[in-house]
């Protein structure tokens, strides 16, 4: 029920209000791309090649002189769809490892060494590496980006569940007579979620940097599925000829992005009691 | 009070309960030969300072001491079940012990403000026990939770029912707890300085309504507390801990009227006004017990509070005196006291 008092709240806060409309319009896009971009946008036509913005082309061609406001918008599905399962993957594995490290006490060595382990590689370099091993494919890339953030959720869930846990109701709970695994689920779980919900939109931003950036260096996304990293990977060397070709794809990226974080902070600082009273 | 109680196998008997933590520094008793019994239907008042063992002894018979204090428990927590049985608290499975707690064993907490989990309305945290112990159904549950907050006198539970915890005041909250305690019906309540945290007069409603339930349910009460005022008002027998041990137990007015272990009479004698009331000449200063509690990492050889004793021998310091039976079915650690 505490919903609607947040929603509210983000209500009044514009930049967060923004972020979350420009969000709504990326997602609304990609959910109906052969609605908004008839075109193909793996049609190819090497006489319409690299052509600047015109009324066919709403932001030209491609080096093969493909639509790219349809690639964008088709791309848009795959990046965001990539985005979401690394965030939601992420969240479900690194919820499970906090959680467990946080309350059994037993177990916090181990698991959060394999973290401190895993966190200690530079994020896009282990991702280049897990994509190497694994080889380039959509699934692939998610399971490796998936890796890659799980350790940052797990930290903070586990951070949390060591405040949850010392509180005076689970003990009481406790002599209620429930059961440790509902202890978990029932109780800590529904005291964790304001700083889950911000690690879900960190990490959906996170991710589609990091789906771009994988593509751009060759270890992502197959050059034929069109996401927005494969765009800018594929086009940059003609960028000179025809600036579109990296332009609008990037900007694609970081408004997305930009968008993302803003939003998360804006529910970040009203989840957290403390930073809200300076806000207001 | 009457005789007929009086002659029922106590609900609760605890004999020779101690425990033990062992840390860094070597093993700390912080509960030692510890024994006593509460009648059903009676209260008994575990009383003492802080760090006096109190605490560990509730969380020892609840079972409820971390895994991780690794904590070292011995002796023997005999409890008369609602099916007749008597069993060791101490010994019980943990899922025996599970399903008692909350059930026919419940406990409050010293704490409202954070015993209540802060994202359940009270409504769904009082259903959930019954849920859990009486099988009962969400709907049939709820319900069940609406009529435990009329009986602790919450008033528009209909709408209390659906309200989170930051949204009631501390006594409120405290009286969720009882609800939520009370929600199974439980023959033995354990309560943990349950009116500390809050203000007089709300402590006395609060406590006024515990022994309203205890009129109508006929639960016994283990109370925990330092205050001695609501000992006097509340409780049917005391045992006085010091540094983990019993050092006297009696019934409630025999107690208060003449107090046979020094540290009783210097707690008594703490009191503003009880000493005039005894009919000696009203203090001009406040008494206070010498010294302080001795660390239950370096205890002193004998009695534990002969350090602070004034009416200390030299054989105190020879051993730790047993409870001595004394006359008028009471007992008292000291050597001071004569065998009945």
């Amino acid at each position: 029920m505490q919903l609607p008092r947040i929603v509210r709240q983000l209500l009044h806060r514009r930049i967060v209000m923004v972020a979350a409309l420009v969000l709504l319009v990326v997602v609304v896009l990609a959910l109906g791309a052969p609605w908004f971009a008839s075109a193909d946008p793996n049609d190819t036509a090497v006489l319409e090649r690299l052509k600047g913005p015109s009324g066919a082309h709403l932001m030209g061609t491609d080096e093969l002189g493909r639509d790219l406001y349809a690639r964008i918008v088709h791309g848009a599905r795959y990046s965001l769809a990539i985005a979401a399962l690394t965030a939601l993957g992420s969240v479900i594995a690194g919820t499970l490892l906090g959680l467990i490290a946080g309350f059994f006490r037993r177990l916090d060595t181990p698991l959060m060494r394999l973290v401190d382990a895993m966190m200690s590689f530079p994020d896009i370099l282990l991702a280049i590496a897990l994509v190497a091993i694994l080889g380039p494919s959509l699934v692939n890339v998610v399971l490796a980006l998936v890796l890659v953030y799980t350790p940052r959720v797990a930290r903070v869930v586990r951070a949390s569940t060591l405040v949850v846990r010392e509180l005076l109701f689970v003990e009481a709970v406790r002599a209620l007579g429930v059961r440790t695994s509902r202890i978990l689920w029932r109780h800590i779980l529904p005291n964790l979620m304001s700083p889950i919900l911000v690690q879900v939109s960190f990490i959906f931003a996170y991710a589609i940097l990091a789906e771009a950036g994988l593509s751009f260096l060759g270890v992502g996304v197959p050059p034929e599925i069109p996401t927005w990293g494969t765009m800018v990977a594929g086009s940059q060397q003609y960028a000179s000829q025809a600036i579109g070709v990296v332009l609008f794809p990037g900007l694609a990226i970081i408004v997305t992005a930009l968008s993302l974080q803003l939003l998360g902070d804006g529910v970040r600082d009203l989840l957290d009691p403390k930073l809200k009273k300076t806000l207001s | 009070m009457n005789a007929t109680s009086a002659t029922a196998a106590p609900r609760l008997i605890v004999e020779g309960l101690g425990t033990s933590f062992p840390t860094e520094d070597g093993l700390v008793r912080s509960v030692a030969d510890v024994s006593f019994s509460i009648a059903p239907g009676k209260t008994t008042a575990l009383v003492g300072e802080s760090g006096s063992g109190k605490s560990v002894t509730s969380l020892t018979l609840m079972r409820l001491l971390p895994k991780t204090a690794n904590a070292q428990v011995t002796g023997r927590a005999e409890f008369g079940t609602r099916d007749g049985r008597r069993v060791d608290l101490l010994q019980l499975p943990d899922a025996a012990m599970r399903r008692l707690r909350g059930n026919e064993l419940a406990m409050i907490f010293q704490e409202p403000m954070t015993s209540l989990n802060p994202v359940f309305s009270v409504g769904e945290q009082i259903a959930e026990s019954v849920r859990l112990h009486k099988g009962l159904g969400r709907a049939a549950a709820l319900a069940h939770a609406k009529r435990m907050l009329d009986l602790v006198e919450i008033p528009a539970a209909a709408q209390r029912l659906h309200e989170y915890p930051h949204q009631l005041s501390g006594g409120m909250r405290q009286r969720v707890m009882i609800a939520l305690a009370m929600a199974c019906d439980p023959t033995l309540l354990i309560a943990d300085e349950p009116t500390t945290a809050l203000d007089v007069t709300i402590q006395a409603q609060i406590l006024v309504l515990m022994r309203r339930l205890q009129a109508e349910t006929g639960m016994s009460i283990l109370f925990i507390t330092h205050n001695l005022g609501v000992v006097a008002h509340h409780a049917d027998d005391v045992a006085v801990m010091y540094a983990g041990r019993v050092v006297e137990r009696a019934a409630v007015r025999p107690l208060f009227a003449t107090p046979q272990h020094p540290y009783t009479q210097g707690l008594l004698a703490c009191l503003p006004g009880k000493a005039h009331a005894a009919g000696l000449p009203r203090p001009k200063r406040l008494f206070a017990i010498r010294g302080q509690v001795s660390s239950p990492l370096a205890p002193p050889p004998g009695c534990a509070f002969e350090p602070r004793c004034d009416q200390a021998q030299a054989r105190c310091t020879q051993a730790m005196p047993p409870l001595i039976d004394i006359a008028g079915s009471r007992q008292a650690r000291c050597v001071l006291r004569s065998a009945a």
